[in-house]
């Protein structure tokens, strides 16, 4: 099966890509900053066997590699361990997993909602006034930075008006402004994706094909046209994903959301190098993920891929 | 009257949009809103302030401190320091019960310090502040001995907070260590009730509260890193209390209309080290020169919003070991510029600060140093240093420039943990030494139980360090909190230790 | 077969902008109930245009009607179509008026099956759906011949050659048994056997549905086969219209005249031993064999059984399992001054030989040498002298010219490259004048010129590095007929005047008869046939070489077109690992006329292949 064949390569790339950036990570944050030194910062009269005990208590008068290898074997056996400051990590990791994925999903299913739909028409109507004014807006809403937005939303809709929470997430409210922050980033470009593509694809000559066969602009739009875009739409989504974790992370700070960017300044902040050292490992495995997902997406829509 | 009226309207309007607003507030449920998530609740697993601030509600000492620092009963009723100071004794409060129905006892205390002091105490940062303790002796079911290893002057003070805080033995011994740290159980005026990890922890009164039922019924507080998210929350009536607030947002606060700033001073002080061997600081006429070009209150109405106050010393008012009588070099910068010229220092010398990168104001506040001395004639730079490197390689090894960032807030507020660390022979903040009558009476007073002696000698040792001019003592931080309107008889802690037992809600 | 007495059709008066552009202006035709109306002009005549019109489809292409009437007469009554509504037309396309278009690799919708997309149709006019669709489905494939027709239902377009993926076209063009087709360059993109049965196709589904048709070409040969009526367009006006016999062979107007005249006439050139050039209105017309023969001395090129393979690959490991075999052990010989030209169909590896010759592609074996010297075998810095010697002309000129560079820059870079350059300016001058453009042209970008000039351009940038010998891919053919007639000339006019060697690489025979010494005839990779221009045209031996000379549609309106055979595909030329074919040797048939020694198998082998 080509498509099993496909999938194993594809999980032995991730297993490289893993590998090389928690290394990577473990490596380069162990060079930030001492734990023992951190944790020990506001007490007076520390003395260097303060130190070292807690170096020792955390494991980390072991030599790198053994350290990473400790990471690594307990990534691989499912064990993640315990953190250093903040106990078991699995909980840690599903809780603030869950909240980011719901965030990024929830802003990924809006942002689709209205560039599709909003795409389409700007590409079917070339030129008008729609058109212009969808342009203008999502090169608007491209040039937003995502925290000043996010600051924006919270003096208008918490701080003036008093509708939605500022922070935290207490209910479904509490989303709404979070995912409208990264979901305007992400429309404007998904815009722009739409648009394009659908401009390319109305421009084939099947598409004048299926016009010639009497189809209605509907039957031409949603189906012809429609399905072929959505396979650089995909494809562009897949690539979006990294940007989009990235852009979490400051939404999250932004909005004190309990995702895996607020999990990770906070491990960052305290020299947490495991749960650091997880965030990224799983972050790398989900864009890995993502990416298989996106080819196989991206086989369902293309026969002509699938069939090679 | 129609003036009022319309406040009322508004005051009408604002309650109808808090209603349809998500986080309406419970009834006599304060929320407190501060930057960090401890994310352990056990005692001696802690190095945070964010953790005193919310388990002072939870865990009490055998000693209490106020929000005037004085000393008051807690879980004991009365103390005595006998032996010179080697041995004292507590009289320990009846009929107390832990949150959990266990009872609290001589058993508890010793077995709270046994725990501090041995294998579980070891793998946290707090043992190392109670190593003066040799260990804890059970006299009778109410009364308890500690023997001293060496007299400690502070103590008294140190048992009043974290790592000092009384536990159930039982509770622990039953569920273990890690279901303890995560479901903490005292003896406070407020019970744990819930917590989400990086989200916000949950409290309710304790009705049987030794001292009396607080007035609150609840207490919850959310854990809110970034300081703009957390002034939106109190300005949209999301949180009552706001503590970490940045000085740039006090401006904000105090415009905003259904908040204010509470402030009182603070533990910690900001100062430059200067070094005194080997370098241009070695002349003393030199240091005193660099005091004397500083203009504090400037640097604290531009970058504090006025919340500090010049220090002489490296000590606040508040703390033990203060000298209202000592003066401060005053901001004279001909007198600077003399002295420079005395001591041979040409115009256009150069210098470099140190200091740790991290903290926002205090950048801020080296760059106007700079300025200052610019004004001197000398040719100041900035050399930022990541905090690690700082405190590790920097200082102790005595690698820095002609001046270095020092600042400290031990929550002690007593002069000894400041001075000791920075003017004893071999202390790591002290890399170049400072003189053998420096050493003798910090080893003076803190041989000492006498409270009196030991602040005489502590108001000695700040005139030698002013008179040597080791440092350029700049200011002493105010602890600034945001407070909603609602909110009555909150008294600030200088120690950022919220107790808020006599605070209630408007509603 | 024409029944002209009521037209289906009725255009009259027709205006058609685009903008401020006029692309139509006043045009009228009627076509003829059952039979064929061509309409003929080249690029930019405004042929296409009229057919979008006819189909209501014109919006969507940016235009509009400015004047004028476009009636159908069919059989669901009169329908004014540049009046009706959106909705009406909707019933009419693809049920009462259809159409094939010109590209069939993109004229299917890659993401659907062939089945579904016949089955839209047949569901919107027929309300056929399910099994009832899927079946009626399968006999228009049957129809138009398409082997395994059910199992072709499920398959997609990219996995069909372009010449299935035009009977596609027709069936779901037919499938509502239109009034009128209307059929726009539907085998411009086509192999000639492959055209010839698609032509076949089209008069077959004619012939049996009664579907009046609207053939839209600039091949006149395709058009004299196909043709009941011709109108001739030019810039948007009728130039001349009539019955087909009476245009083609008795022209009235200057410029159908002249389009015929460039028309190269497969045939025209028996008895004639050297090229000629096309006899263009305002050309000296220099006369019988006037060209020059090659100088039969030493050979400039000869290549020693180049064997030119790519590597497919497939499964996890990449591992190479199949192999296109491009080029099997290709031997021939160019003489300073020769033309020889490399016929074949696609995959028949002619321009993998070009490509090859010009080291833009290593063989896998086999010797290239170059007056002797084996270029393949020389170290890469003594090769480059051979990348001078040995020019490229491609296709499609816009493609090779760099749009950012002027005409001066382009011609200049590989002068200065191989160290030619002297005096920029005069260089440039007379390139430009070689190739009949003016010296001010030089400081002008590519998009400001036709595509006739273009290649043009292109020609001179070749001859700047004084070559020997210029590879021309498929040169003219992307031309229109009397640009190409031009540029062919202007080929052979260098050629007289400098004694230069072409390898005319191209699909079109009747051109390849105007233009070559020597022919040889490629299929699957190999040279089958070889010999002088007259001996392959007229007596041609191989089995491959006759069917692709009697696919070649004849100018001649009087002779009724062939019938061909209705299957058969050009089989692929990728092979499994380790299954390598059997090559062939050669039989002299005559001196210097040579012949694949396997060619009696040739039918049964093509069978085998293509199964």
């Amino acid at each position: 099966m080509p498509i099993l064949s496909f999938i194993l390569k594809r999980v032995i790339q991730a297993g490289f890509v893993l590998v090389a950036v928690t290394l990577f990570v473990s490596f380069a944050i162990r060079l930030t900053g001492d734990p023992a030194v951190m944790m020990l910062r506001e007490s007076a009269n520390v003395t260097p066997e303060d130190l070292a005990r807690i170096r020792e208590g955390l494991g980390l008068n072991r030599p790198f590699l053994v350290q990473y290898g400790d990471f690594i074997g307990g990534l691989l056996t499912g064990e993640l361990g315990n953190s250093f400051f903040r106990g078991a990590i699995a909980p840690l990791i599903s809780g603030a997993l869950g909240a980011t994925l719901l965030l990024a999903l929830t802003s990924l299913a809006v942002s689709l909602l209205i560039s599709v739909p909003l795409g389409i028409y700007a590409a079917t109507h070339r030129g008008s006034f729609g058109d212009q004014l969808v342009r203008v807006l999502s090169l608007a809403g491209l040039s937003f930075p995502n925290f000043w937005l996010g600051i924006m939303l919270v003096l208008i809709f918490s701080v003036t008006l008093r509708w939605l929470p500022p922070s935290g997430f207490t209910g479904p409210q509490s989303l709404i402004m979070p995912a409208v922050t990264i979901g305007v980033i992400l429309t404007s470009t998904n815009l722009r994706i739409v648009r394009t593509t659908m401009l390319d694809v109305l421009s084939s000559q099947f598409i004048m094909v299926a016009r010639a066969k009497g189809l209605s602009q509907t039957a031409v739009i949603y189906k012809h046209a429609l399905r072929n875009s959505s396979i650089a739409l995909v494809t562009y989504l897949g690539l979006q994903f990294g940007s989009l974790m990235g852009g979490l992370v400051v939404v999250e700070l932004v909005f004190n959301w309990p995702g895996m960017g607020t999990l990770a300044i906070e491990a960052i902040a305290q020299r947490d190098y495991p749960i650091l050292q997880t965030v990224i490992s799983i972050l790398a495995v989900l864009i890995v993920a993502v990416n298989l997902l996106v080819d196989l997406t991206y086989m369902l829509l293309d026969p002509r891929i699938r069939l090679e | 009257m129609t003036d009022l009226k319309s406040r009322l309207l508004i005051a009408a309007l604002a309650a109808t949009t808090a209603l349809t607003a998500a986080p309406a507030l419970a009834e006599g449920t304060l929320t407190v809103a501060q930057r960090q998530d401890p994310a352990n609740w056990d005692p001696v697993d802690t190095f945070l302030v964010a953790w005193g601030s919310v388990a002072s509600n939870i865990y009490d000492g055998l000693v209490r401190r106020d929000e005037n620092l004085d000393l008051q009963p807690g879980l004991a009723e009365s103390w005595e320091v006998l032996d010179e100071g080697m041995r004292i004794r507590f009289q320990l409060r009846e009929g107390v019960q832990f949150h959990n129905g266990e009872p609290f006892d001589a058993e508890a205390v010793k077995y709270t310090f046994d725990r501090l002091l041995g294998e579980v105490g070891g793998a946290g940062p707090q043992q190392s502040n109670y190593t003066t303790i040799d260990r804890v002796e059970i006299v009778d079911e109410t009364t308890v001995d500690f023997h001293m290893a060496q007299p400690d002057p502070v103590i008294l003070t140190k048992l009043s907070g974290y790592g000092a805080m009384i536990v159930p033995p039982q509770y622990i011994e039953e569920n273990g260590e890690e279901h303890f740290d995560m479901n903490p159980v005292g003896t406070g005026p407020f019970k744990f009730a819930s917590y989400e990890q990086g989200a916000q922890i949950e409290l309710e009164a304790n009705a049987d509260y030794f001292e009396g039922a607080p007035e609150l019924d609840g207490l919850v507080f959310r854990f809110i890193r970034e300081d703009a998210t957390r002034l939106a929350e109190l300005q949209s009536g999301g949180v009552d209390l706001v503590t970490d607030v940045a000085f740039s947002a006090v401006p904000t606060i105090e415009a905003a209309d259904n908040a204010g700033i509470v402030a009182v001073a603070g533990p910690s002080i900001y100062s430059l080290a200067l070094r005194t061997k080997d370098a241009v600081t070695e002349d003393v006429r030199v240091r005193r020169a660099l005091n004397m070009a500083v203009d504090k209150q400037a640097l604290i109405d531009a970058f504090l919003a006025g919340r500090g106050s010049p220090i002489a010393s490296l000590q606040g008012e508040l703390s033990f070991g203060h000298d209202p009588e000592l003066e401060g070099y005053p901001f004279d910068p001909q007198q600077a510029m003399a002295l420079l010229e005395e001591a041979g220092v040409a115009p256009g010398t150069e210098m470099t600060i140190d200091y740790r990168a991290g903290n926002s104001t205090f950048n801020e506040v080296a760059q106007a140093l700079t300025g200052f001395f610019a004004a001197v004639g000398l040719n100041v730079g900035l050399n930022p240093v990541e905090d690690g490197v700082f405190l590790n390689e920097i200082v102790p090894q005595g690698r820095t420039n002609e001046m270095y960032q020092f600042s400290w807030g031990g929550w002690t507020f007593d002069f000894d943990n400041t001075a000791y660390l920075t003017y004893h022979e071999g202390e790591k903040w002290n890399p170049y030494g400072t003189s053998e009558e420096m050493n003798a009476l910090l080893d003076e007073q803190r041989q000492s139980p006498d409270q009196e002696l030991r602040e005489d000698i502590l108001q000695k040792v700040a005139a030698l360090a002013h008179e040597e001019a080791y440092h350029i003592p700049l200011y002493n931080e105010e602890t600034v909190y945001a407070v909603a309107d609602r909110v009555e008889g909150f008294v600030p802690a200088p120690d950022k230790r919220l107790r808020l037992t006599e605070v209630s809600v408007a509603e | 077969m024409s029944d002209t007495t009521a037209p289906i059709l009725t255009v009259e008066d027709l205006s058609i902008s685009f903008g401020d552009t006029e692309a139509v202006r006043g045009l009228s035709f009627e076509v003829p109930r059952g039979g064929t109306l061509a309409i003929v002009g080249e690029s930019g005549s405004g042929k296409s245009v009229t057919s979008m019109a006819a189909m209501g489809l014109l919006k969507f292409t940016g235009g509009r009607v400015t004047s004028g009437r476009i009636q159908l007469h069919g059989k669901g009554g009169e329908t004014e179509i540049t009046g009706a509504s959106e909705a009406d037309l909707r019933r009419i396309r693809g049920n009462r008026i259809s159409m094939i278009f010109q590209e069939p690799m993109t004229s299917l919708d890659p993401v659907f099956t062939i089945g579904s997309q016949i089955g839209e149709a047949l569901k919107l006019h027929r309300g056929l759906r399910g099994r009832a669709a899927r079946d009626e489905a399968a006999r228009l494939l049957e129809l138009v011949r398409l082997p395994n027709a059910r199992a072709q239902l499920d398959r997609y377009p990219h996995q069909l050659s372009g010449g299935m993926r035009q009977r596609v076209m027709i069936a779901m063009a037919v499938s509502c048994r239109p009034d009128l087709l209307i059929a726009d360059e539907p085998t411009t993109a086509l192999d000639v056997t492959i055209q010839a049965q698609i032509l076949q196709i089209i008069r077959d589904m004619q012939s049996e549905f009664g579907t009046s048709v609207v053939f839209i070409s600039h091949d006149m040969g395709v058009v004299s086969e196909m043709a009941d009526e011709i109108v001739v367009m030019r810039h948007g006006e009728m130039v001349e219209a009539g019955r087909a016999e009476d245009v083609i062979l008795r022209p009235k107007a200057d410029y159908t005249r002249a389009l015929m005249a460039a028309v190269p006439k497969i045939g025209a050139m028996q008895g004639q031993e050297n090229p000629r050039k096309f006899d263009l209105p305002g050309q000296a017309a220099d006369q019988t064999d006037a060209h020059p023969a090659p100088e039969r001395t030493e050979p400039l090129v000869r290549l020693d059984k180049v064997t030119t393979r790519y590597d497919l690959t497939s499964g996890f490991l990449g591992r190479v399992s199949h192999r296109v075999h491009a080029a099997e052990e290709v031997s021939f010989e160019i003489h300073p001054g020769e033309t020889l030209a490399l016929v074949g169909e696609s995959g028949s590896g002619k321009s993998t030989v070009g490509k090859t010759l010009q080291q833009l592609v290593t063989p896998v074996s086999g010797r290239i040498l170059y007056r002797g010297t084996d270029i393949l075998s020389l170290d890469p810095a003594e090769r480059q002298r051979f990348k001078r010697e040995i020019q490229y002309i491609f296709q499609d000129p816009y493609g090779s010219l760099n749009p950012r560079k002027t005409v001066k820059q382009s011609l200049i870079e590989p002068m200065a490259t191989h160290g030619l350059l002297k005096k920029a300016d005069a260089q440039v001058a007379d390139l430009l004048t070689s190739v009949g453009l003016k010296p001010e042209h030089a400081g002008r970008y590519p998009h400001e010129f036709s595509g006739g000039q273009r290649q043009r351009i292109a020609i001179a940038r070749a001859l700047s590095v004084d070559p020997g010998l210029i590879i021309a891919d498929e040169a003219v053919s992307a031309l229109d007929v009397s640009v190409q007639a031009q540029v062919i000339n202007l080929m052979m006019d260098i050629q007289a005047r400098r004694g230069l060697a072409y390898l005319f690489i191209s699909h079109d025979m009747a051109v390849v008869e105007r233009v070559s010494h020597r022919v040889a005839v490629m299929y699957l990779g190999e040279i089958v046939e070889m010999g002088t221009r007259r001996q392959v045209f007229e007596t041609p031996q191989h089995p491959y070489t006759k069917r692709l000379l009697r696919a070649v549609p004849v100018m001649d309106p009087t002779r009724p077109p062939e019938r061909v055979t209705l299957t058969g595909d050009i089989p692929s030329p990728v092979r499994p690992v380790g299954d390598p074919r059997r090559s062939h040797g050669f039989v002299e048939v005559a001196p210097g006329h040579l012949l694949a020694d396997n060619h009696q198998d040739f039918e049964k082998y093509r069978e085998g292949i293509a199964s």
